[in-house]
């Protein structure tokens, strides 16, 4: 089990409580998109993603991103059980979607850029660090069913 | 050698241009040991580095930091031929300072977190690929004559 510090809990808390999921979701999938191009395998349905004003506008691209963001909201109330709370999000992934788990740690990193943007000076090297182990607490979570 | 695009150059030399290469290279260097603690083996002579507090105000990991952003400074100057700039550099990583090449790519990610806080909104997805890429050449470059 994953131990998480009062410090690291309270971070988390604070920070969540000013994230706009659609927003930030969508920016964080669009840069994992334009930065990491061959991430857009899995987007063949969501149509014009051939560059990154395309990526930028694209509704399903919106709309996805805040679907993701969203789901981090549920890991972020269940701290202490990510694993359990993500068991069947990870055999959806594995098992229809069948992405590559390398591209959680991908999105996480994106996501960390599009909060250091957000939030500045505030995003001090002790949040980073904090958001940093949820984001790879969730990407194993989420690459546990893998098989 | 690295292929470049004009937008790629424009976008990298732009940004550069505004970089405060003392403020930059402190952040980055700062949030490299809280973040990843293990890399402060490779700073035992520089005193106090026991907490986040410390080492943001330790004044060797601020002149550190700000020798390690004029070596991006003169990667960026090189970006056409920098393995062949960086031989020397690599080689002094390499036999010298014992560095694990693993930690060339957090230094790498703590540089962009730092861009994005520094920049905001001017740290556009197109921006943060092409400064992605001069990351990747750079630690390329810096690992090549490792053995």
């Amino acid at each position: 089990m994953v131990h998480w510090t009062d410090e690291e809990r309270d971070i988390i808390k604070t920070f969540w409580g000013k994230i706009d999921a659609e927003e930030a979701g969508h920016q964080a999938l669009t840069r994992v998109l334009v930065v990491y191009p061959w991430t857009q395998r899995y987007f063949s349905t969501f149509g014009n993603l051939s560059k990154p004003s395309a990526i930028a506008g694209n509704p399903k691209v919106r709309a996805h991103g805040k679907r993701v963001v969203v789901a981090l909201g549920d890991a972020i109330k269940n701290l202490d059980n990510v694993k359990a709370t993500y068991a069947k999000l990870s055999e959806l992934h594995s098992e229809k979607l069948h992405v590559d788990p390398e591209n959680f740690r991908l999105l996480g990193e994106a996501l960390i850029i599009v909060l250091a943007g957000q939030f500045g000076a505030a995003f001090t090297p002790a949040v980073q660090a904090t958001w940093q182990k949820l984001l790879a607490v969730v990407t194993a979570a989420l690459s546990s069913k893998y098989h | 050698m690295v292929h470049w695009t004009d937008q790629e150059r424009h976008a990298i030399t732009t940004l550069w241009a505004k970089v405060n290469v003392e403020e930059v290279g402190a952040q980055a260097l700062v949030r490299l040991l809280v973040v990843y603690p293990w890399t402060q083996r490779y700073f035992a002579s520089f005193g106090n580095i026991s907490n986040a507090a410390a080492i943001a105000g330790n004044a060797k990991v601020h002149a550190h930091g700000k020798t390690v952003l004029k070596s991006v400074g003169d990667a960026i100057a090189h970006m056409d031929d920098l393995s062949h700039a960086f031989t020397k550099l690599s080689k002094f990583h390499s036999e010298t300072l014992h560095v694990d090449p693993d930690n060339f790519k957090h230094f790498g990610d703590c540089l962009s977190i730092v861009l994005a806080a520094t920049f905001g909104t001017a740290y556009t997805p197109d921006v943060h690929a092409a400064w992605q890429k001069m990351i990747a050449v750079i630690i390329s470059a810096l690992s090549k004559q490792y053995h």
